[in-house]
C-alpha cells in the first residue's frame, strides 16, 4: 500500500501515500498502516480513519510513536476505503509530506454546544496557511452533535470563499451510539477536528450523489426543523409511502421503513447544480410525519428520489471526474473520499469494491483512502456546504 | 416552473421574517439575514451597508474583508468583483428603504442574478427593514427604561409603552404563524385588520383589493369598526375615492387631514365622518394590489407620523399573506396536476376518488372509474418525435375534458394513461354512456404538425359495488381485457377479469420458460404459382408444444408474447430455425431457383438494434443465401424513418422484404416508393371478394400497383379453383391458401418439397406469402387471435 512520490516539474517536493492495516490489535495495527504510509521523509500530515472498535488511545500511540509526533488528524467510520477496496473494522492511514505542503491541525470541543463556534474556531487554522497557492480546510465532525450546516456556517463565516471546505461526519458501523474524533494524540468525542492544507499545486473537489427524482415534485406544506409533517397538504408519510410504494413490511415496522428509506431519500430543489438530499431517518406511524437527518424547510419543493447501482457508480465516475478536472491536466498524488454510508447500503459488498475500484482508476495509480461517512462536508461554491447521501471526493495535485 | 420558483421565494421571505426577528439586536439581525440571503440565493458574498458603512459581511476571510469593494457594489460603481477563492462574482444590490439610506448587497460567481432572484432579494431588503426598525423601536425604550430607573412615574409609563410593542410583536408574530401555517387567507386578512385597529386603538380600519375584473375600483375584504350599512364586506369604491384609493394609484403612503389641499381626500373624510386618515398600499409578487387604511373620528385623537410605521408593519404582513397565499395555491395546484396536460395528476385523482369513495359509504352514491390509454401512442412518439406526442397528450385531455359532467374528473397518470372519475352515477349505463362519448371524441383525427393522426383508445370502466373495492385496479384491468380484444374496444369491470388475469400471468411466466426450454416448433404453409401449382417458398408459422396444454396456435400466446417483449426472443429463434429447416431442404433439392422462406417480424422486432444482426447470424449458421430469406412485415410498422433504415440495413444483406395483409393499412403510393419492398400480399379480404364474382377492384388496382412499382404480388387466402382463374387474369402470378395446402409440418412437406416442381420463380427467390387465414405475427396479439384458432 505505498506509493511513490509525484511531483509537478519545478514545484517543491510532494507525497502522499496510503497504508492500511486490518490486525485486530490496535497497536500493531496502528504501526503496520502508519509504517507503509511513512514511504519518505519529511511527513506533514497523517490522516486516520479507522474503526470504532479498536482501543483508540493504543491505536494513537502506536501511530505516533512510529511517525514521532507528525500532525495528526482522524476519526472513527462505518468502513474504511483504500486503494485496495473498502473494508471494516481496520484502519486506514494517509501520510503527506515534502516541502511543497504546509499544515495546521486544530480541534474544538464541546461542538454541540455552540456548533458554529466549533466551525469557527477550527476554521482559524486556515488563516494560518500563508501563502500557499491552493488550499483546503479538511472538517471532520461528529454527525451525531447536531446540524452540520451550522458548523459550515462557522468555518464559513472565518474563511470566506478564500478556502474550500471538505470533510465528513465520523461514524460507529451504524450503531448510531457515539463517533470519534482524533487529534494528535486526543481521541475525542462530541468535537470538531480540522487540517488547514496549503499546497504549491492544485487542490481538487468533487461532490455526486446520484439519485435521480422519482415522479412530479411535492410541495413542503408544513415542516419543522427536521421533521415533515405535511407534503402536497396531507400527511407526509402517506405521501411518501403513496409515491414510492415499498413493500408491506415498511408500511408498519419502523425498522423496515428505516431500511427501505436508506434508498429512497428527498431531493431539495437547489438553484444550480445537484439536488440538496436529505436522508430519511425514521417514520412517526401516528402522526404521519417523517424525520430527516438535516433541515427540511417548509414551502420549498421536493421530489422523492431513489438510485440504483448504476446510478450510484455513475455518480462516482462523476465526483472524481470534477475534482481531476481541478487539478490542470496534472494527475493526481491521491485521492480521499468521504462517502456516504447510505451508498454504501445500495451498492452491497461487490459494488462498494467496484466502486472504490473506479476511484482507484480515476487515480491513475495514484493511491487513495476514504471512509464511510455519517454526512459529507464540501462547500466550493455558495455558501451551503453540508451534504447527505453523496459522495465527496478530494484530489490532492 | 416560474410559480413554483415563486412560491419558493415567499416562503424565503416568510422564514426570512421569523429568523430576523428573532435576533435580541440590531447588530446580530443584520449579521444574520446576510447570511441567510446569500445561502438563498447561493451567493459566496453578503453584505449590508450604510451611509457609507459596512455593518455585516459574509464571503471574505476574517481580518481580509474588502469593505472598500463592497461599498462601491452597493453604490452601483462597480457590477462584478474579485472574491478570493471565487474568483469573478457578479453583484446585485438592493436598497434598504425607510430611514436607512442602506443597501443589501449579494456577490455569486457564475452566473448573474435573474429577476426573480432579484424580486426575492428586494423582499428580503424590505423585511429586513421591517425587523430592524421594530427592533430600534425596542432598544431605544429599553434604554429609557434604564435611564429613568428612578423616576417611579415615568417608569411605568415607558413600561406599558414597552408592553405595548411587545403586544405589537406578538401580533405581527401571530400573523406570521398564521401565514406560515397556511391559514385561510381571509382569517389572515381579518387578523391583520383586527390587529391595526385595536393596537392603533382607531375607529375605522378597512383593506380594500383591487378588483380582478377592473383595476378601476377597489373591493373591501376586511373592516372594523366602519358603518356596516354605508360600507360592506364586499362593497366597491372607486380607486379616486378615499386614502386607500390613493394609495393604491400612488403605491406609497398616503395621509389625508382636514385643511388638505387635495379636495376629494378630505371629502373622503366627510363621507366617513373621519378626521384624519392614513393608508399605506399592499403588494402581492411586487404588485400593488390593494391598501389598508385607518382613520379616526375623534378630534382630540391628533395624527402622528408613529402610526404610520405600525400601519406599514401590518400592510406588510397583508402582502406577504396575499403574495403566499397566490403562490401557494399556484404552486399545490402545479404539485396535484399533470405539466404537460395541466389535468389532475395520479396523486389528486386518487385523493379525489378517496373522498368519492367515502360520500359514497355515506349517502349511498356509486362513484365510477374509466381508465384509458392510447393505442399505438410509442410510435407517434418515436416517429414524430416527443414534441409530436405531447401535443397530441394535450390535445387528447382537452377532449376527455369536453366529454365530462361538472364535477367530474379527468386525469393524467402519466405516459399515455389517462383516468377518468365520475363522482356519483346511478346505474352502469352512464359510465358507458361516458365512456362512448370518449371514444367518438377521441376517433376524430388529431391534427399535429401538419400531419393528421388517426388514434384509438382502450377503455375500461369499473363503478362502485363494494365498499372497499379498489376501482382503479378494476378499471384498469377491464381495459386491460378490451386491449386484448383489439384496438379501439370498451370493456366493464367483470369480477370474472380477476380470474383472467391470473391466467394471463401464468402463461406469460410459462412463456418465458418456453423461451428458454426452446419449446416452439414450426409450421410450413406453401406458397405456389398459381399457373403450374409449383411451390416456390415456404411461410414459416410459429407453434407452442406446451408442456401440459399440448400444442398451442400463435393466437393463445403471441398476444402475451407482444407485451411481455418476449416476442423478441421467439422471433429470433423462429428465424434460426426456419433457416435451418430451409437451408437443409436446398441442399436436397438443389435448384436454379431454390426455395425461399418467409418469416414474420413483429414491430418490436423491427424497433430493435439488435435485429440485423440476429437476420446476418441465422443465415451465417445456417449457410442460407440471403436472397431465399424473405422476411414479412405488415403496413402499420411502414410509417418512419426508423423502420426505413433498419429495412435498408436488413436489405443490404440481401433478403427480400414482404408487406403483409396489404391494402388494409393505410400504405399509399408515397410509403410503398419510400421503403425497400420487394413483395406485396394481397389481404384476404380482398382476395375472398374475387372468388364470390363481388367486386375484384382491389384485389385489381393492388395487383397494378404491384406491376407498377415492378413489385411481385402474392394473394393470400385462395380457397376455390374459380379465385386461382380470376387472379391470373388480373396478372397476379403466385397465391397461397387452403386451396393449396394448410400448414404442416416440416417432415409432412419433405415430400412434396423435395420432389417439387420448378417453378419460374426467378433468381433472387422472391416468395413467400404468409399462410393464408393468418394474421401477421404482430397483430397476433389483438383482433388476429380468433383468426388464427379458427383457421390453423
Amino acid at each position: 500500500m505505498t506509493d511513490p512520490a509525484g511531483n509537478g516539474a519545478g514545484r517543491p517536493p510532494r507525497w502522499l501515500a496510503v497504508g492500511r492495516s486490518s490486525d485486530l490489535d490496535a497497536s500493531r495495527a496502528g504501526e503496520e498502516a502508519t509504517t507503509q504510509a511513512l514511504v519518505s521523509g519529511d511527513a506533514r500530515l497523517l490522516i486516520v480513519f479507522c474503526s470504532h472498535s479498536y482501543d483508540l488511545e493504543q491505536l494513537l500511540e502506536a501511530i505516533n510513536g512510529r511517525s514521532g509526533g507528525v500532525p495528526l488528524i482522524g476519526c472513527s467510520t462505518a468502513g474504511e476505503i483504500a486503494t485496495d477496496g473498502p473494508g471494516d473494522a481496520g484502519v486506514v492511514v494517509t501520510a503527506l509530506g515534502g516541502a511543497g505542503f504546509t499544515v495546521e491541525t486544530t480541534s474544538a470541543e464541546n461542538a454541540s454546544e455552540d456548533l458554529r463556534a466549533a466551525g469557527a474556531d477550527v476554521a482559524r487554522s486556515a488563516l494560518e496557511l500563508g501563502g500557499y497557492p491552493h488550499r483546503v480546510l479538511m472538517l471532520l465532525t461528529d454527525g451525531l452533535a447536531g446540524d452540520q450546516q451550522e458548523i459550515v456556517r462557522g468555518a464559513y463565516a472565518v474563511v470566506g470563499a478564500s478556502v474550500p471546505l471538505v470533510g465528513g461526519c465520523a461514524g460507529d458501523d451504524l450503531l448510531m451510539r457515539g463517533t470519534y474524533q482524533l487529534h494528535n494524540d486526543r481521541v475525542l468525542r462530541n468535537s470538531v477536528v480540522g487540517a488547514a492544507l496549503g499546497s504549491e499545486a492544485p487542490l481538487g473537489i468533487g461532490v455526486r450523489h446520484g439519485w435521480r427524482r422519482v415522479g412530479e415534485p411535492v410541495l413542503v406544506t408544513r415542516s419543522s426543523d427536521n421533521r415533515v409533517y405535511t407534503l402536497n397538504d396531507r400527511r407526509a408519510l402517506d405521501v411518501y409511502l403513496e409515491r414510492l410504494d415499498p413493500p408491506a413490511e415498511a408500511r408498519s415496522d419502523p425498522a423496515a421503513f428505516t431500511r427501505f428509506a436508506l434508498t429512497h431519500p428527498l431531493g431539495l430543489g437547489s438553484r444550480s447544480g445537484e439536488d440538496h438530499v436529505r436522508f430519511v431517518g425514521e417514520a412517526d406511524f401516528d402522526d404521519g410525519s417523517i424525520g430527516f437527518i438535516a433541515e427540511v424547510p417548509q414551502g420549498g419543493l421536493a421530489w422523492f428520489m431513489e438510485g440504483d447501482d448504476e446510478s450510484v457508480l455513475e455518480a462516482t465516475g462523476a465526483a472524481c471526474a470534477d475534482a481531476l478536472a481541478c487539478l490542470d491536466g496534472a494527475s493526481p498524488l491521491g485521492m480521499i473520499a468521504f462517502d456516504c454510508i447510505a451508498r454504501r447500503g445500495i451498492l452491497g459488498d461487490e459494488g462498494i469494491a467496484t466502486e472504490v475500484g473506479r476511484i482507484a482508476e480515476s487515480a491513475d495509480g495514484a493511491p487513495v483512502a476514504g471512509f464511510y461517512t455519517y454526512g459529507e462536508i464540501a462547500r466550493t461554491h455558495g455558501q451551503s456546504g453540508f451534504h447527505n447521501q453523496t459522495l465527496v471526493v478530494l484530489a490532492v495535485g | 416552473m416560474a410559480d413554483l420558483g415563486e412560491s419558493w421565494t415567499t416562503q424565503q421571505l416568510v422564514e426570512f421574517l421569523s429568523l430576523v426577528s428573532s435576533f435580541p439586536d440590531e447588530e446580530s439581525a443584520i449579521a444574520g439575514a446576510v447570511e441567510r440571503a446569500a445561502e438563498a440565493l447561493e451567493a459566496e458574498v453578503g453584505a449590508v451597508v450604510s451611509d457609507g458603512r459596512l455593518l455585516a459581511s459574509t464571503g471574505f476571510s476574517a481580518g481580509n474583508v474588502q469593505a472598500e469593494m463592497l461599498l462601491a457594489a452597493a453604490a452601483g460603481r462597480s457590477s462584478v468583483i474579485e472574491v478570493p477563492g471565487a474568483g469573478s462574482c457578479a453583484v446585485i444590490a438592493v436598497p434598504l428603504e425607510d430611514g436607512m439610506s442602506g443597501q443589501l448587497v449579494l456577490a455569486r460567481a457564475g452566473d448573474a442574478f435573474d429577476s426573480q432572484e432579484a424580486n426575492l432579494l428586494r423582499g428580503m431588503g424590505r423585511v429586513l427593514t421591517l425587523g430592524l426598525r421594530a427592533l430600534r423601536v425596542l432598544a431605544a425604550e429599553r434604554t429609557l427604561r434604564e435611564h429613568s430607573q428612578e423616576q417611579a412615574l415615568e417608569n411605568a409609563r415607558l413600561l406599558a409603552r414597552l408592553r405595548e410593542r411587545q403586544r405589537l410583536h406578538e401580533r405581527l408574530a401571530g400573523i406570521q404563524r398564521a401565514i406560515v401555517q397556511r391559514s385561510e387567507l381571509q382569517d389572515v386578512l381579518d387578523a391583520v385588520v383586527g390587529g391595526a385597529a385595536e393596537f392603533l386603538e382607531l375607529d375605522a380600519v378597512g383593506l380594500r383589493l383591487l378588483d380582478p375584473e377592473d383595476d378601476e375600483w377597489t373591493v373591501l375584504v376586511a373592516s372594523r369598526g366602519m358603518d356596516a350599512e354605508r360600507f360592506p364586506i364586499g362593497s366597491r369604491a372607486h380607486i379616486r375615492d378615499g386614502v386607500g384609493g390613493r394609495a393604491v394609484s400612488r403605491k406609497g403612503l398616503v395621509v389625508a387631514q382636514h385643511g388638505d389641499l387635495d379636495e376629494e381626500a378630505v371629502a373622503g373624510l366627510v363621507c366617513r365622518s373621519l378626521e384624519w386618515a392614513i393608508a399605506a398600499p399592499i403588494f402581492e409578487n411586487g404588485r400593488v394590489v390593494g391598501a389598508l387604511s385607518v382613520g379616526s373620528r375623534n378630534p382630540s385623537r391628533a395624527y402622528s407620523e408613529s402610526e404610520e410605521h405600525v400601519l406599514l408593519a401590518f400592510a406588510e404582513h397583508a402582502s406577504l399573506a396575499l403574495t403566499d397565499a397566490k403562490n401557494f395555491g399556484t404552486a399545490l395546484h402545479r404539485a396535484l396536476h399533470d405539466m404537460l396536460t395541466g389535468l389532475p395528476n395520479r396523486a389528486l385523482f386518487l385523493d379525489r376518488l378517496e373522498h368519492a369513495a367515502g360520500r359514497a359509504k355515506r349517502d349511498g352514491a356509486m362513484p365510477a372509474v374509466l381508465f384509458l390509454d392510447l393505442d399505438g401512442f410509442k410510435r407517434v412518439n418515436d416517429s414524430l418525435g416527443h414534441g409530436a406526442g405531447d401535443q397530441l397528450l394535450i390535445e387528447v385531455g382537452r377532449r376527455l375534458v369536453g366529454c365530462l359532467r361538472p364535477g367530474d374528473t379527468a386525469a393524467r397518470f402519466g405516459g399515455d394513461e389517462f383516468a377518468v372519475l365520475l363522482e356519483e352515477i346511478h346505474h352502469e349505463g352512464e359510465a358507458t354512456a361516458v365512456a362512448q362519448r370518449i371514444m367518438s371524441a377521441l376517433h376524430v383525427p388529431f391534427r399535429v404538425q401538419g400531419r393528421e393522426i388517426p388514434i384509438s383508445v382502450s377503455l375500461g370502466s369499473a363503478a362502485m359495488k363494494d365498499a372497499g373495492q379498489d376501482l382503479v385496479r378494476d378499471a384498469d384491468l377491464a381495459m386491460y381485457q378490451a386491449k386484448a380484444r383489439g384496438k379501439g374496444q370498451y370493456e366493464a369491470f367483470d369480477p370474472a377479469m380477476h380470474t383472467t388475469l391470473v391466467e394471463r400471468l401464468r402463461l406469460e411466466s410459462d412463456l418465458a420458460r418456453a423461451v428458454d426450454r426452446h419449446e416452439f416448433e414450426l409450421a410450413y404453409q406453401p406458397i405456389v404459382e398459381l399457373a403450374s401449382g409449383a411451390v416456390v417458398a415456404v411461410e414459416a408459422l410459429v407453434r407452442w408444444r406446451h408442456p401440459t396444454q399440448g400444442l398451442l396456435l400463435p393466437g393463445a400466446f403471441i398476444p402475451a408474447a407482444e407485451e411481455t417483449g418476449l416476442i423478441r426472443a421467439i422471433g429470433s429463434q423462429v428465424l434460426q430455425q426456419a433457416c435451418m429447416q430451409v437451408a437443409s431442404w436446398q441442399d436436397r433439392h438443389r435448384s436454379p431457383s431454390p426455395l425461399a422462406v418467409a418469416v414474420n417480424l413483429s414491430v418490436n422486432q423491427l424497433t430493435d438494434p439488435a435485429l440485423v444482426g440476429e437476420v446476418a447470424d441465422a443465415l451465417d449458421a445456417s449457410g442460407l443465401d440471403p436472397r431465399s430469406l424473405i422476411l414479412e412485415i405488415t403496413e402499420t410498422m411502414l410509417m418512419e424513418d426508423l423502420e426505413r433504415e433498419m429495412l435498408a440495413r436488413l436489405k443490404e444483406l440481401g433478403v427480400q422484404i414482404a408487406v403483409d395483409d396489404f391494402g388494409t393499412g393505410y400504405s399509399s403510393l408515397q410509403y410503398l416508393h419510400r421503403f425497400p419492398i420487394d413483395i406485396l400480399k394481397i389481404d384476404r379480404s380482398f382476395v375472398g371478394a374475387v372468388g364470390e364474382g363481388n367486386d375484384a377492384a382491389v384485389a385489381r388496382a393492388i395487383i397494378e400497383l404491384g406491376q407498377s412499382l415492378d413489385l411481385r404480388v402474392i394473394a393470400e387466402g385462395v380457397e376455390h379453383p374459380a379465385q386461382v382463374a380470376t387472379l391470373l387474369r388480373l396478372g397476379c402470378r403466385w397465391g397461397q391458401g387452403y386451396h393449396f395446402s394448410t400448414p404442416r409440418t416440416a417432415a409432412e412437406l419433405d415430400e412434396l418439397i423435395v420432389g417439387r416442381v420448378v417453378t419460374g420463380w426467378d433468381l433472387p427467390a422472391r416468395v413467400l406469402g404468409r399462410p393464408d387465414g393468418h394474421r401477421p405475427m404482430r397483430e397476433r396479439g389483438s383482433a388476429g387471435a380468433a383468426v388464427y384458432s379458427a383457421r390453423s
